[in-house]
């Protein structure tokens, strides 16, 4: 269950937990997690970031920004970012590999945007009106994770892991 | 996996990572505003900012703590007044004291 408007040592313990339960395709190479955190007092906004790496050209990536709730000192998630795609051999300073605009699937919730997602080489905007079944509210990095190890293994479309649908501009 | 916490200490620590992200989006005279994100990839965007909110939450911080340092708080002023720091009177002993205490 995702974490909100909880305290950092909560959200940490949560991500490490998760983390440590995900059963991932041999081979990979991990970059981070990193939790990015203003020190003590341990209060928002916080960013977590995580790069799973396959062998291959393939690399997931999972940001999320936590601001403060209304709750004082209590995060709730803002921002987030879930990525599946290529990379072309090119990593920042960090391992990050370096970004692209190429991708299989982008979920994420932007200041511009707000909630929407990139799927299969469509690089428009499909927002969350025209996706049902996929409820933004409850996906977590780990469920993305989670979804993108199911997909290489069967090769079952993403969304059908996910469970929802695309629909037609209107 | 295990987490690695990356802090960021202080406004001159926030400013010269968002100084850095600025530079490598091209943003030159950075304001340090989230809105300044919106030409960046994805990525860049969330740590510009996640980076501005924290600068903001850490110059409350910084604030806070200056106007802590200077301040008398106010359960002290009502013994002292509100002259933080004056020159104290030097002070003599003398018997008088014992005498009354006697008396």
């Amino acid at each position: 269950m995702r974490r909100d408007n909880c305290q950092l040592a909560e959200y940490k313990a949560w991500f490490e937990c998760e983390c440590n339960k995900l059963i991932l395709e041999p081979g990979f190479s991990e970059v981070g997690p990193f939790i990015d955190s203003i020190g003590n007092p341990d209060s928002p906004p916080w960013r977590s970031d995580l790069a799973i790496i396959y062998p291959g050209s393939m690399y997931i990536r999972v940001v999320e920004y936590y601001d403060q709730s209304a709750l004082i000192d209590l995060g709730w998630r803002k921002y987030f970012n879930y990525h599946y795609g290529p990379y072309f051999g090119q990593f920042d300073e960090n391992g990050f590999p370096l970004h692209s605009k190429a991708f299989v699937l982008r979920i994420e919730t932007d200041r511009l945007n707000k909630s929407h997602i990139h799927y299969m080489k469509n690089p428009e905007h499909i927002p969350e009106d025209r996706l049902p079944g996929l409820d933004f509210d409850s996906i977590d990095p780990f469920k993305f994770i989670e979804a993108v190890e199911e997909h290489r293994k069967s090769s079952k479309p993403l969304h059908e892991i996910l469970g929802f649908n695309v629909e037609p501009a209107k | 996996m295990e987490v690695t916490m990356r802090r960021v200490v202080s406004v001159e620590d926030a400013t010269a990572k968002l100084n850095g992200l600025a530079r490598r989006n091209g943003i030159t005279n950075p304001r340090y505003d989230e809105s300044e994100a919106d030409s960046m990839p994805e990525f860049d965007a969330l740590e510009w900012t996640c980076l501005c909110s924290q600068r903001v939450a850490l110059q409350k911080r910084e604030s806070g703590n200056v106007s802590r340092d200077c301040q008398m708080p106010e359960i002290f002023r009502s013994f002292y007044g509100h002259k933080a720091s004056s020159t104290s009177v030097e002070l003599e002993n003398t018997d008088e004291g014992q005498f009354r205490i006697a008396a």
